[in-house]
């Protein structure tokens, strides 16, 4: 018996191999873990007179409405964009691709403590200079989400340490006061702690502050 | 699962009034099914508001017309022995049949008897958190944009006398029911924020069981306008009053900032008076 060993099975069988090498591949779960650093903290302002907070630039706000939101991040990588995934279009999808939406960044050191150190005299008996972090309650976006009330501040370390971060190598968090301040200004000095005992420092705009009417 | 259950007794008893059971016609003497369409109109007392939430206050209720119309199932079976069974189901537009009046007749004389019996009909609560938004000064009274509703049961037994005359094609039949009943046990959330402050401030009311005395008079009216072969066809009109007095007693938890710490508190409120009156008609079959 003679084998057909023309060009029409040759190029059937290299296809063929290609087709099941893909196929192989497709399978391999991609790389998207990717380890950083937390180097980069931010700190800006809320609007949280109305029944949502919103960011604002407005360096005035309510002696009861005191708010700020904080991000930690890694500078780096977010100013290098190796962490955009590309828009490969058909060819990088895979089905493993389509399982894994989302890039997952590992801290280097972990967040193990958070102060907020207030700069300017809260009341007689909050002078500039104390620690008020007790003062201060969070909000974690993702964190317990059907919860409407706040978390803390002194459990915020523990919410906002994750193993990894999915998404981007950054995560925020919203700072509330509890307290009606009683002078005309307030600036807080906001210190995150990380598990190598270094620190990321970052000082609020000096607020204005008016009474509600 | 919730409205089959519901719905189950009323189709055992009509699947025993169905000639595919034989043996049944030697225990039911005569059967009767009927539809209807009716109106149901509430009118409940307000009361001033004190310092705590009362959602009695909050019936729903309108003064132009019946708040809630309905289409209505019945059957009437008359046993061997002077027994007898009445059984209507009543539907809103959603045709969930959470409307209930189940009885057991026992007739010893020809115009009077005892019936026992089972009654259940659903009502609206409607925007009980203004209560809110109208007394917690310097807060948004509830985060919640939507337009809070929920629909509550009162759900009860009762026993009391019927009064059936017949005269040739007219019947007319009297029921004085009474009974116990409570409303539907419910939770409800309210969330709050400070206008122009961080304070956030999240209030859950879990109501208690509110067992009160009803009355419940029904007059039944039906005429028989055409026979066709061994069966009658007529029409019906029905009216019925529900009267009770109950209260809205429930436990509050109140959190402030943070979910440490809560403040539990009991609350009794007033009694409230209301009333139903149920007017339908219809078409009947007996057989």
């Amino acid at each position: 018996m003679r084998i057909n060993s023309g060009r029409t099975p040759r190029v059937t069988l290299l296809i063929s191999l290609a087709f099941m090498l893909r196929v192989v591949s497709s399978c391999i779960d991609p790389v998207w873990d990717f380890d950083f650093n937390f180097n980069k903290i931010t700190v800006g302002n809320l609007d949280n007179s109305g029944i949502y907070w919103t960011d604002t630039d407005d360096n005035t706000m309510y002696s009861a409405a005191v708010a700020f939101k904080v991000t930690i991040s890694d500078e780096m990588l977010l100013a290098s964009g190796v962490l955009r995934r590309s828009d490969a279009g058909f060819t990088g999808f895979t089905p493993v691709s389509a399982m894994s939406p989302e890039p997952r960044y590992h801290p280097k050191h972990r967040i193990t403590g958070i102060s907020i150190v207030t700069l300017e005299d809260m009341s007689p008996g909050i002078s500039a200079g104390t620690d008020v972090t007790g003062l201060f309650v969070a909000h974690l976006p993702h964190f317990k989400t059907h919860d409407f009330l706040y978390l803390d501040a002194e459990e915020l370390p523990s919410a906002l340490d994750q193993e990894f971060y999915p998404g981007e190598p950054s995560v925020s968090f919203q700072l509330f006061c509890r307290e009606n301040i009683a002078g005309n200004a307030a600036q807080f000095l906001i210190t995150v702690t990380l598990s190598d005992e270094s620190t990321l420092s970052a000082t609020t705009n000096p607020i204005n502050l008016v009474r509600s009417e | 699962m919730r409205h089959l259950a519901a719905i189950l007794p009323f189709l055992i008893l009509s699947l025993a009034a169905t000639p595919l059971l034989q043996a049944q016609g030697r225990f039911i003497e005569k059967k009767q099914a009927s539809i209807w369409f009716g109106v149901r109109d509430i009118t409940p007392d307000s009361l001033a508001n004190s310092g705590d939430l009362d959602f009695l206050n909050y019936l729903h209720s309108s003064d132009e017309m019946a708040e809630y119309q309905y289409l209505g199932l019945s059957a009437h079976l008359w046993f061997r022995g002077n027994w007898e069974a009445d059984l209507k189901v009543g539907m809103y537009d959603d045709f969930a049949p959470t409307s209930l009046n189940l009885k057991a007749i026992w007739m010893p004389m020809k115009y009077l008897g005892y019936t026992a019996g089972f009654y259940s009909y659903p009502q609206l609560l409607n925007e009980f958190n203004m209560f809110h938004r109208l007394s917690d000064e310097g807060f948004y009274g509830d985060t919640d944009s939507n337009f809070r509703q929920r629909c509550v049961h009162e759900t009860g037994i009762m026993a009391g006398l019927v009064m059936p005359v017949n005269y040739r094609f007219i019947h007319l039949t009297l029921y004085m029911n009474g009974g116990i009943s409570t409303l539907s046990k419910f939770s409800e959330k309210v969330t709050q924020k400070m206008i122009n402050g961080n304070m956030k401030r999240e209030i859950r009311y879990s109501t208690k069981n509110s067992p009160a005395l009803f009355f419940f008079p029904e007059a039944e009216l039906g005429l028989d306008c055409f026979r066709i072969g061994e069966a009658t066809l007529g029409v019906r009109g029905h009216a019925s009053w529900y009267a009770v007095k109950r209260s809205v007693d429930y436990k509050r938890a109140t959190w402030e900032w943070t979910y440490d710490n809560p403040v539990y508190e009991e609350v009794d409120n007033p009694a409230h008076r209301f009333s139903k009156l149920e007017i339908d008609a219809g078409l009947y079959l007996t057989w």
